[in-house]
């Protein structure tokens, strides 16, 4: 099978022994929004900066499209959209000056480049802007328009390094409707953020990676199935006597229960289906139940529990 | 022909910024046009007075006249020798990264951001002639002499525009660039016939200079402006910068490919 973005044993070293890479190896299918988690210094930048050829691995292969990206042909790229760490602005050009620019240089046809300039402006929400200065934008219309040059091209990959960065929840927002939008296109997502709250909601896979080494790789819907429900939270219409709430400890599978005015919070061992048998419990008791809420844990949790700590905090 | 069009539209784009920054135009020349107005002046007794005594100069050569040449070729010298510091904030900014991540053949990164330089220094060049004439200096070899003059002159913007651009990509930044290019400007500025005759430097430096390629552009400019088509300085001076120009450009193209890995 070729996939849209593979990677084998890609390994990073810079001088002084300082290894960012450790033999990641990736395998991202057409059409898929992959999230890439970890920490600071985990190699995220540093495996996006060799997709697009901005560095070179120390050993190991990358490959777009099933052609190897260590070799020196820079067509590969025609099929790549990046947007990588800083923006990079063009302070005294105009949107479509910068657009008119880099879409000369992806070789699109004079005759449809102003057409699909305006276009990808509207998309990103920048028509309004089209010709002010890029030096007056704020942080999140920077943003945008870096995004707009990364898709002008029509690539069939989008490579995100931490495509919310410095953005306000509005901005935020927008950006998730884009790559929704890109997915829809049939467009292959690559994205690295550090909000896991974006790509929970966005990606259908995730990645962690920490000390340049993949921890985890699973479908969404795996991980939020793995996400298991070890609290709950029971509301009573009455605060409860101490050997009620003996009786509920001594149900099986709860390990603890804490008492605050009228909720008790349960814990216990075991899944979802442990949680159903202690609601079944309690409703047996004839206790009168107010609301009943599983706590599950969250996927910063989740995150935390797989990456350590970040690189160069002892 | 795809590096040809990159190259083009790299070009494009570096002066388009260039030309809504005119202040940094303009700063670049002040230091030559203040050169140009208080030299004649400070060193007017160097001039030849036809027969007076303590003019180092020829007959009817007036030092404003000789120094010109070289005052034309001094815009060129700090215009090119900084450019390097735009490449240094390309890279903190992202925007020479953003130029790699796309199909633009190489070279055309590096080669569009020199030819601007020149572009801009041929402008300023123009800029200080005029300044020049109209202060009374004489071109002996009228139009054709001073298209080769700006020729040179290019041509020295290309290599210094080419050096500062490659150490850029090497010394990553810009104090540092700075210090490098001010290490290699001032020496070269003054090892050189810019402000003086050779007929009064010393032994020592006589030969220095002809290691310098300021100096083989001082000549031919001068040439051009006072005596007229002496071929043999031309061409040698034309020899010298063009090899040294294809060997800066090929230094800055390898700094480029070493910048990715």
């Amino acid at each position: 099978m070729e996939y849209a973005i593979q990677t084998k044993k890609l390994v990073k070293r810079y001088g002084r022994g300082f290894t960012a890479l450790d033999g990641i190896s990736l395998n991202i299918k057409r059409g898929e929004v992959v999230g890439y988690l970890g920490p600071n210094g985990a190699g995220k930048t540093t495996t996006i900066k060799i997709l697009t050829k901005l560095i070179k691995p120390t050993a190991g292969r990358a490959y777009i499209n099933g052609v190897d990206v260590t070799r020196p042909s820079k067509e590969v790229l025609s099929k790549v959209g990046s947007l990588i760490e800083v923006p990079g602005i063009y302070e005294y050009l105009t949107p479509i000056e910068m657009l008119t620019y880099f879409g000369r240089v992806y070789r699109i046809d004079k005759k449809v480049l102003d057409r699909r300039i305006k276009k990808t402006l509207s998309l990103v929400k920048l028509s309004d802007c089209e010709h002010k200065k890029i030096g007056s934008f704020s942080t999140g219309m920077q943003r945008r328009l870096a995004i707009a040059k990364a898709i002008l091209h029509r690539p069939e990959i989008l490579l995100l390094d931490e495509p919310v960065l410095g953005l306000d929840p509005r901005g935020i927002k927008d950006v998730r409707e884009m790559i929704q939008h890109f997915q829809s296109e049939g467009m292959t997502v690559f994205l690295s953020s550090h909000l896991l709250g974006e790509v929970a909601e966005v990606c259908n896979s995730v990645i962690f990676i920490d000390k340049g080494k993949v921890v985890e790789s699973a479908d969404m819907k795996d991980i939020t199935a793995r996400l298991e429900t070890k609290a709950i939270s029971v509301e009573f219409s009455r605060p409860l006597s101490k050997e009620e709430v003996a009786r509920i400890q001594a149900v099986k599978s709860v390990s603890n229960a804490e008492v605050s005015d009228n909720t008790l919070l349960i814990s216990f061992e075991g899944g979802l289906h442990t949680s159903y048998q202690i609601l079944r419990d309690l409703t047996g008791m004839d206790l009168e139940i107010v609301s009943y809420n599983p706590e599950r844990m969250g996927f910063e949790d989740y995150y935390l529990s797989l990456v350590g700590n970040e690189r160069g905090v002892k | 022909m795809n590096a040809l069009k990159d190259t083009w539209y790299i070009t494009l784009r570096d002066l388009r910024t260039r030309i809504r920054m005119p202040i940094f135009l303009f700063m670049s020349m002040a230091q030559p046009i203040l050169f140009l107005l208080l030299f004649p002046q400070i060193f007017k007794s160097v001039g030849g007075t036809g027969g007076s005594t303590g003019g180092m100069l020829p007959a009817g050569i007036s030092y404003l006249q000789f120094f010109a040449p070289g005052i034309l070729v001094m815009t060129s010298l700090f215009s090119a020798a900084f450019s390097g510091m735009s490449t240094i904030m390309d890279m903190d900014t992202g925007i020479l990264s953003r130029m790699m991540a796309t199909p633009v053949t190489r070279v055309s990164i590096v080669l569009g951001r020199v030819i601007a330089t020149v572009v801009v220094i041929l402008a300023q060049a123009i800029v200080m002639l005029v300044i020049a004439l109209i202060m009374g200096v004489h071109i002996k070899t009228g139009f054709g002499g001073v298209m080769l003059a700006l020729l040179l002159i290019g041509l020295l913007g290309l290599t210094l525009s080419a050096f500062s651009n490659g150490m850029a990509l090497w010394l990553k930044r810009q104090e540092t660039l700075m210090a490098t290019i001010n290490l290699f400007t001032m020496p070269l500025m003054f090892l050189s016939t810019m402000m003086m005759p050779s007929q009064v430097l010393p032994h020592w430096l006589n030969v220095v200079r002809h290691f310098n390629p300021i100096d083989y552009t001082i000549v031919g400019v001068r040439d051009l402006v006072l005596n007229g088509y002496i071929w043999h300085d031309l061409w040698r001076s034309f020899a010298v910068l063009g090899v040294i120009a294809v060997v800066m450009v090929a230094f800055a193209t390898l700094m480029f490919r070493k910048r990715a890995e």
